[in-house]
């Protein structure tokens, strides 16, 4: 695994250095990327958790303002591409803020309700951006240079990844699928499920607001119609066809509906029609997605891998035990 | 004492659940609590572990106040429970059940986690490790990665006990685990109740409907009947107190006409 890694991270920097492919397809690969971690993070609340939020584009909204403002007007232009993870890492450490202000209120109620709070914060963001004229207001927010390459957007990627999984085979992440299982019953086998559940929604904002930050600095012109319903619905639908609480699923879904809305692009405004109609279909025929809570065994630590390989070989030694 | 209740007063609405509950848990001890349906048993388990708070009234545990915690905060002293109706994570494995009960015993911060440091490793092996030798004590450890939704009913429950044992408790409250079970079964079960007290040293609350069962292994027997306490004592008190008869045969018919 840390080889294909290492692979992958050689090939992300040789394609626009050596231009191995066409800049559009180099343009739709970073989407999915963003894309990846977008999902991947809504996946950790509304997957792994059990929860229901659906304004991930609020977060994200949050993240690629802070991103784009602090390179705009604080980091000198020269010192841009190296102080760019630092504009990020502020862009998401905004979103988780935000995230803490709405989850201590929000996640004292259950189910329903955390919805509602989430779609309503979307809606207040959007319009507490439109009504800053600082930042452009309805106008939208230009200026940034296009820091977002390939190789950053993959590093990203796999930071994402990384956190988000060696978080959920930990003890902490195991209080979160405790709590999508049943809540009543994590607490009382001494899960505080109140601090499960705050630092899953600020991690999950946090990796929205770098995807943010990323999405202003490739796109170098964000506006607040950027972020709106469409998008986190879009989001939505990226979880819910790769497959609730699975990372590859969020892997798989993000990719797939980024290629199919590419593809599509032909049908003009009808592509937006696309979306919140996969989303009833997938409720309706697949509600767990392509993955459905499973996980592929790359994305699984490998301590845990060996471990779960001991335990099957131990169990009379049936086929396919081996533990790498 | 071990666990201390005095005075304990729920009201749900016009409903007064538990009505003055004096119960006392001596160290060691294996106590019963017994009553007809809709006694208040349950809820009496559920004003112990935080999950209602009395509206008067203490819970001592260990000599300390339980009331006003947060479940998790009481786990954390020392009180597990299993449910009347099982609550195992169901699509989670068996192992990963027992796992997940050592939260408050993982002893390794959030960003350790994310690093997954030489430290994580080395608790995750030991947390496997116990939780293999909680589910052998039960009989589980064959069935260790199987959804726990997966597992015989009997089996459940043994799981519900294995995960309420994982959180290290002093006491353990049992509600109803031979429910649903054929006689063999509860004979194992009374068995099986007897020697966890013995080889983990807790403490057992237990309510069970199988008199049979209570009568043979709890020492102390408090009978619950409308949120009250109609009688407390040994097996052989209990089963010759006229109040006793009268609540499980008579009274709750003569009430309701």
């Amino acid at each position: 695994m840390p080889l294909a890694v290492l692979a992958g991270l050689g090939l992300a920097w040789a394609i626009p250095r050596y231009e191995l492919i066409n800049p559009y397809y180099e343009l739709v690969l970073m989407y999915i990327g963003i894309n990846i971690m977008l999902t991947v993070s809504l996946n950790l609340v509304n997957g792994h958790m059990g929860e229901f939020a659906v304004g991930h584009a609020g977060f994200m909204a949050v993240g690629a303002y802070v991103a784009s403002v602090l390179t705009v007007r604080l980091i000198p232009w020269d010192w841009g591409p190296v102080l760019f993870p630092l504009a990020l890492i502020g862009g998401g450490t905004g979103a988780g803020i935000v995230a803490l202000l709405v989850a201590i209120p929000s996640f004292r109620t259950r189910g329903d309700y955390l919805a509602i709070v989430t779609l309503a914060l979307n809606m207040i963001v959007k319009s507490v951006i439109e009504n800053i004229e600082a930042i452009g207001g309805p106008r939208g927010f230009l200026g940034m240079n296009r820091l977002t390459t390939l190789p950053w957007v993959y590093v990203w990627v796999i930071v994402t990844l990384w956190a988000i999984r060696n978080f959920i085979y930990s003890n902490p992440g195991r209080g979160v699928l405790a709590i999508r299982e049943d809540e009543v019953a994590a607490e009382l086998v001494g899960v505080r499920t109140r601090e499960v559940k705050v630092r899953a929604f600020i991690l999950s904002a946090f990796f929205a607001g770098v995807a943010g930050g990323l999405f202003a600095h490739l796109l170098q012109f964000i506006h607040p119609r950027n972020f709106d319903i469409i998008k986190s619905t879009e989001i939505l639908v990226m979880v819910y066809l790769g497959g609730i609480g699975s990372l590859m699923g969020s892997i798989l879904g993000a990719s797939i509906f980024t290629v199919l809305l590419e593809a599509l692009r032909f049908m003009g405004v009808w592509r937006m029609v696309l979306a919140p109609l996969l989303l009833v279909l997938l409720m309706i025929l697949r509600p767990t997605g392509i993955m459905g809570l499973r996980e592929w065994r790359g994305l699984i630590p490998a301590d845990e891998r060996w471990r779960l390989g001991r335990l099957r070989a131990r169990k009379g030694g049936t086929a396919g035990a081996a533990g790498d | 004492m071990l666990l201390e209740i005095r005075d304990l007063n729920l009201r749900f609405g016009g409903l007064h659940a538990v009505r003055n509950v004096n119960l006392q848990v001596p160290e060691g001890g294996l106590v019963g609590l017994i009553g007809p349906n809709g006694a208040g048993k349950t809820t009496v388990f559920n004003l112990i572990t935080g999950v209602y708070q009395p509206d008067s009234g203490d819970i001592r545990f260990r000599g300390r106040s339980l009331v006003g915690l947060l479940p998790s905060q009481i786990v954390a002293r020392g009180v597990a429970r299993t449910f009347q109706t099982i609550r195992l994570f169901r699509d989670l494995t068996v192992l990963d059940n027992v796992r997940i009960a050592h939260y408050q015993r993982a002893r390794y911060g959030l960003w350790p986690a994310f690093l997954r440091t030489a430290r994580v490793l080395d608790r995750e092996q030991q947390i496997t490790e116990r939780s293999m030798r909680l589910l052998e004590v039960f009989d589980l450890a064959d069935l260790a990665l199987e959804p726990a939704r997966s597992l015989p009913y009997g089996a459940q429950r043994k799981l519900e006990m294995a995960r309420a044992l994982a959180t290290t408790p002093r006491l353990l409250l049992l509600d109803e685990p031979a429910a649903g079970m054929n006689p063999a079964e509860v004979g194992q079960l009374a068995e099986l109740i007897q020697n966890i007290r013995d080889r983990f040293g807790v403490t057992v609350l237990l309510i069970e409907h199988q008199m049979k069962m209570v009568m043979s292994i709890c020492e102390r027997i408090t009978v619950l009947d409308f949120g009250q306490v109609i009688a407390e004592g040994t097996p052989e008190d209990v089963r010759n107190n006229p109040r006793v008869l009268e609540a499980y045969l008579g009274r709750r018919g003569v009430a309701m006409a």
